[in-house]
């Protein structure tokens, strides 16, 4: 059966001001304010999505690379939460038979200060991090809720879309990565669906990094705001009988400021040795790397 | 690597006397240059014997970055990019 419903034009009208009204940046900015607050006020934000990320290149054909990720999170404001992430690396186009890609699964527990990766079977607790936008690209998407607050100096603008069935509104908001400087280009372009309660029912985040040649792509399937987290869900959820381990130093065995760099010998990309005391003159970045 | 690669990118034309040393452990060749190939890299990519270099340098993570001065003495050393600290060791101006 279909139903024709005629809105007479003076109804119309008013409906039309009322969406306009409603679509108002500054009403909509207002919204997503008032979201962030509700954060912040909340204790803990538990997310589920699948996340892709993928790193673009300016080359001449753009190619791909980086990794697919599902990622489930209970993120706490600061730092405690935990998260399972399985990923699988992709490789550069041309080298996918020579290194097959793999999944590998992850464990992030945190207790309120840091973050440990978790190994059930060594039954260790290795701490790996202060927050998450440390540990691995992703978590500057679960700072944006769970870490520092957003300064209303980084939103660049947001506009809200009426018109969902249910009643609900979607924000559409562009923001400078946290710290950028204020004439730079926004960074990040969220989505977010609310419903006609204000309450958040998903959304997207895309992040492109400085360049622009990175971005993180995350879809949300379910978003809460805990207001009384578990205990044993969120902080000091390291199992018991768990050994925790410090964070190793990485710069423990670096060379000392003043050090006079060891003779040795690299290559180029055409095999040919050359000694990086032949430089000597000339003032040397020396970045170590690897792509696998 | 793109971070580098930008840096690259605003230096070489400079024409100050600053050279970039991009060193790989671990990947095969053609990995490497496929990499820089599809990204359209113009920094050079420089390899190791085994890990010999990386060994004599004491780096336990990726990436570490060395700053050396034109006397081959360490001016600056840590694991991460740190674009601003980076910066200042190469003696660039601070910005961008």
């Amino acid at each position: 059966m279909r139903i024709v419903t005629i809105i007479p034009a003076l109804l119309a009208s008013a409906l039309l001001a009322g969406a306009r009204a409603e679509t108002g940046e500054d009403q909509a900015r207002e919204r997503y304010l008032a979201l962030l607050e509700s954060h912040r006020a909340a204790g803990a934000i538990e997310i589920a999505g699948t996340v892709e990320m993928t790193t673009r290149f300016a080359g001449e054909e753009e190619e791909e690379s980086g990794f697919r990720a599902k990622v489930e999170v209970h993120a706490m404001r600061p730092a405690a939460g935990r998260l399972r992430l399985e990923y699988a690396p992709l490789r550069p186009a041309g080298a996918e038979a020579a290194a097959p890609a793999a999944t590998t699964v992850l464990e992030h527990l945190g207790d309120g200060t840091a973050i440990y990766a978790i190994d059930r079977e060594a039954k260790t607790a290795q701490k790996v991090a202060a927050s998450w936008s440390v540990l691995f690209p992703l978590g500057s998407l679960f700072d944006t809720w769970c870490g520092p607050p957003i300064a209303a100096g980084d939103i660049v603008s947001v506009a809200a879309e009426a018109g969902d069935p249910t009643g609900g509104t979607t924000l559409r908001i562009a923001r400078r990565l946290p710290g950028a400087p204020a004439d730079e280009a926004p960074g990040i372009a969220e989505v977010l669906r609310l419903d006609a309660a204000g309450r958040p029912l998903g959304g997207s985040v895309v992040v492109t990094s400085a360049g622009p040649r990175t971005e993180v792509r995350t879809t949300f399937t379910r978003w809460e705001l805990v207001a009384e987290p578990a205990p044993a869900d969120y902080a000091g959820a390291i199992p018991a009988g768990f050994t925790r381990i410090e964070a190793p130093d990485y710069e423990a065995r670096l060379l000392a400021v003043g050090t006079a760099a060891p003779e040795v010998s690299l290559m180029d990309m055409e095999d040919r040795s050359f000694a990086l005391s032949s430089l000597r003159g000339e003032t040397v970045l020396v970045s170590f790397w690897f792509y696998h | 690597m793109p971070h580098l690669q930008d840096l690259w990118s605003e230096v070489r034309p400079s024409g100050k006397k600053i050279r970039f040393l991009a060193v790989n452990i671990g990947d095969a060749k053609e990995t490497i240059a496929l990499w820089w190939k599809n990204a359209a890299f113009t920094l050079p990519a420089v390899r190791q014997e085994g890990s010999a270099v990386s060994e004599a340098f004491g780096v336990m993570a990726y990436p570490t970055n060395y700053v050396l001065g034109p006397d081959g003495r360490v001016l600056y050393r840590a694991v991460g990019f740190d674009r601003a600290a980076i910066r200042a060791a190469l003696g660039l101006s601070a910005g961008s």
